[in-house]
């Protein structure tokens, strides 16, 4: 491209072609889906492990996990920013600064939840109780992230936070009504209503965002 | 008939003026790999939208490399959409 005069068409040509070359910068999916498998396949083997395996152990090994789990995902979202391609230059688009700002938001979030889970877990006599409802906060911290990060990439997806949102609800209420009080039964309601919640939240959109990337 | 701003209406100008409108910021690298333009002509026009306050440069180091960042002002968004109102009566006139 040089700099010379053109006529009012080739004007016009020009706007839309940048404007089109310039949404094709969408928001990579990656992030979404290694935090969604990380996410599933952890869940189910350490939440397996503390309602099946009757060790002490296994509350500190779920607590581990989720330590991990926060762990990945800062790393997910400190790779994301560090190790941008730069062989054909950056671009932040609005929608990038939104979705990053999200993710910020809740990997922040989940950090805070952990300090102060680990001080409640020191002193709570019930502490699979206490990891169920750490699981079901971290949870609706996913929720939160992926709600704001629907509205920043494509305003249809929002329909699976809203599954998401009503999942939670029912499966909250479900617990409190039936009256289950111990800890390894909230335990094993959580990790279904977690399992559930990345799926829905993590591993869904992100393929679907990945499609539309490679379209 | 209003005339069109002749800071726009060059190809390699309303090119970068255009992309710029799409996003918060882009680097020098990505204006040049979209617009497939010299550095040196990119560089030229660069320094005139700037001079026009239509765009503003932030140039940093980063790690031994030089890097412009660029983002489009108020008044340059206010520009563009004076000229695409002008292009619309234009080629309504056609």
């Amino acid at each position: 491209m040089e700099e010379k005069n053109i006529n009012e068409k080739e004007s016009l040509e020009i706007i839309s072609r940048m404007i089109q070359n310039t949404r094709k910068n969408k928001v990579s999916a990656k992030p979404y889906l290694w935090l969604g498998y990380t996410a599933a396949v952890g869940s189910v083997i350490v939440n397996a492990l503390t309602i099946f395996v009757d060790s002490p152990w296994c509350a500190i090994v779920n607590y581990g996990f989720f330590t991990v789990l926060v762990t990945i995902a800062f790393l997910w979202f400190m790779i994301g920013i560090i190790c941008r391609s730069r062989a054909n230059g950056i671009a932040v688009s609005y929608i990038e600064k939104l979705n990053n700002a999200s993710w910020g938001f809740v990997v922040i979030f989940m950090l805070l939840l952990l300090l102060v889970s680990q001080r409640f877990i020191q002193q709570s006599e019930d502490k699979l109780l206490v990891l169920g409802i750490m699981q079901f906060v971290l949870a609706c911290i996913l929720y939160a992230g992926n709600y704001f990060s629907t509205i920043a990439i494509n305003e249809k997806y929002k329909v699976f936070s809203w599954v998401n949102c009503f999942a939670i609800g029912t499966l909250f209420g479900l617990g409190s009504n039936i009256g289950l009080k111990d800890g390894r039964t909230v335990l094993i309601m959580f990790s279904i209503e977690l399992l559930f919640i990345i799926i829905v939240t993590l591993i869904v959109p992100g393929h679907k965002i990945r499609k539309e990337n490679v379209k | 008939m209003r005339e069109l701003d002749p800071l726009l209406h060059s190809q390699l100008r309303l090119a970068i003026m255009s992309i710029l409108l799409g996003v918060e910021s882009a680097d020098f690298v990505y204006l040049r790999t979209q617009t497939e333009s010299t550095a040196g002509n990119l560089s030229i026009q660069i320094e005139k939208l700037s001079e026009a306050e239509y765009i503003n440069v932030v140039k940093y180091s980063d790690g031994g490399r030089s890097r412009t960042i660029c983002s489009i002002t108020d008044k340059g968004r206010d520009a563009m959409a004076v000229y695409a109102e002008t292009l619309r009566s234009y080629l309504k006139g056609l």
